[in-house]
């Protein structure tokens, strides 16, 4: 007997990303899926963002690690709630992990809720975790080839972040070949040059991301 | 590699679409994108492992590749992306921009199930 089906194998977790949506739309809040390699300053930008937000919004991150709670931990120290999912060995979060951080994050809207996914540009690509927004960040020491060879995730970017724009001049980076890569496989998403360490060039993304969250 | 992942959630959505009477899976056809980041023999292996004591226990995956395009914004000429080549970021009619589209799908398409009298 031929059975077809045609659904995707990633339903039932789609499935749990739409009630994440639904219950984040419930509580005012809108929620932000961060991709990016290991190193390239997901924890650094999204302090940033929350330096810059925190008077205007209610704010919270969901930190996903391999191990430990050093993030988390970072997070809270500026007295901004957070929560830490622990993959164990894990390469991507999950809307399942989403759906119990959710219950221990505790917040209403209206606000931004960060979610730092694991430091990986593959796996957690295709697990969508009910986030209205993937800001995906690359940086400069990582190289300009990187949209290129990794394209499924600069793909569904909804904003490019290139982060450590101050090590420009100390490595070889070719900007025009970055902006035209990300181009090629992401024509729409905009491309924010940043740098967390001085803060340089934050205005627009946190402008952005006010427009978006509606605050 | 989250092929353990993907097997674990491809082996509950074919458990979900077998009719009752369903005795064993014997074939699970797939279509995998060229973007989805999935090593296919990754996934075979994980799958076998975990549908181990199950109805589709030694069931064959059947992974067809779905490719990507590449499409000029200036003059629409399209060419497939097979996700292993280089992306061409202009294309090479006329040198206008490409865009990347397609590739990511991770889909259960059907599968042959043996079924009691």
């Amino acid at each position: 007997l031929k059975i077809d089906s045609g659904k995707p194998i990633l339903s039932a977790n789609d499935q749990r990303a739409m009630a994440n949506r639904a219950r984040l739309r419930e509580l005012g809040l809108t929620a932000v899926n961060v991709l990016a390699s290991p190193g390239a300053g997901k924890t650094s930008v999204i302090k940033r963002l929350l330096e810059a937000l925190r008077a205007r919004c209610a704010l919270g991150v969901i930190e996903g690690d391999v191990a430990g709670r050093i993030d988390a931990d970072a997070i809270l120290a500026m007295g901004i709630p957070a929560t830490q999912i622990n993959t164990d060995g894990g390469c991507h979060l999950d809307a399942a992990m989403i759906e119990q951080a959710l219950g221990q994050l505790a917040i209403r809207g209206p606000g931004l809720v960060f979610i730092e996914n694991i430091g990986n540009l593959i796996c957690p690509t295709g697990f969508a975790l009910g986030e209205s927004m993937r800001l995906v960040i690359a940086s400069v020491p990582e190289g300009h080839d990187k949209p290129l060879k990794y394209p499924g995730v600069f793909q569904t970017a909804d904003a490019v972040v290139l982060n450590k724009l101050d090590l420009i001049e100390h490595v070889d980076f070719d900007l025009d070949f970055f902006t035209r890569g990300v181009r090629a496989v992401n024509p729409a998403a905009p491309i924010y040059h940043a740098c967390a360490r001085t803060g340089k060039g934050f205005d627009e993304l946190v402008a952005m991301l006010a427009r978006h969250a509606g605050i | 590699v989250h092929e353990a992942s993907i097997a674990t959630a491809l082996l509950q959505a074919v458990l979900k679409e077998l009719p009752p009477k369903a005795v064993r899976v014997e074939r699970i056809e797939l279509r995998i994108g060229v973007l989805a980041g999935i090593e296919r023999r990754c996934l075979a292996e994980c799958f076998a492992e975990i549908a181990r004591g199950t109805k589709v226990q030694g069931a064959v995956l059947d992974c067809r590749p779905a490719m990507a395009q590449l499409t000029c914004r200036q003059c629409g000429a399209v060419v497939e992306f097979d996700g292993i080549q280089r992306i061409e970021p202009v294309c090479r009619q006329c040198g206008g921009p490409n865009r990347l589209s397609g590739g990511s799908e991770m889909t259960l398409q059907n599968m042959e199930v043996q079924v009691e009298d």
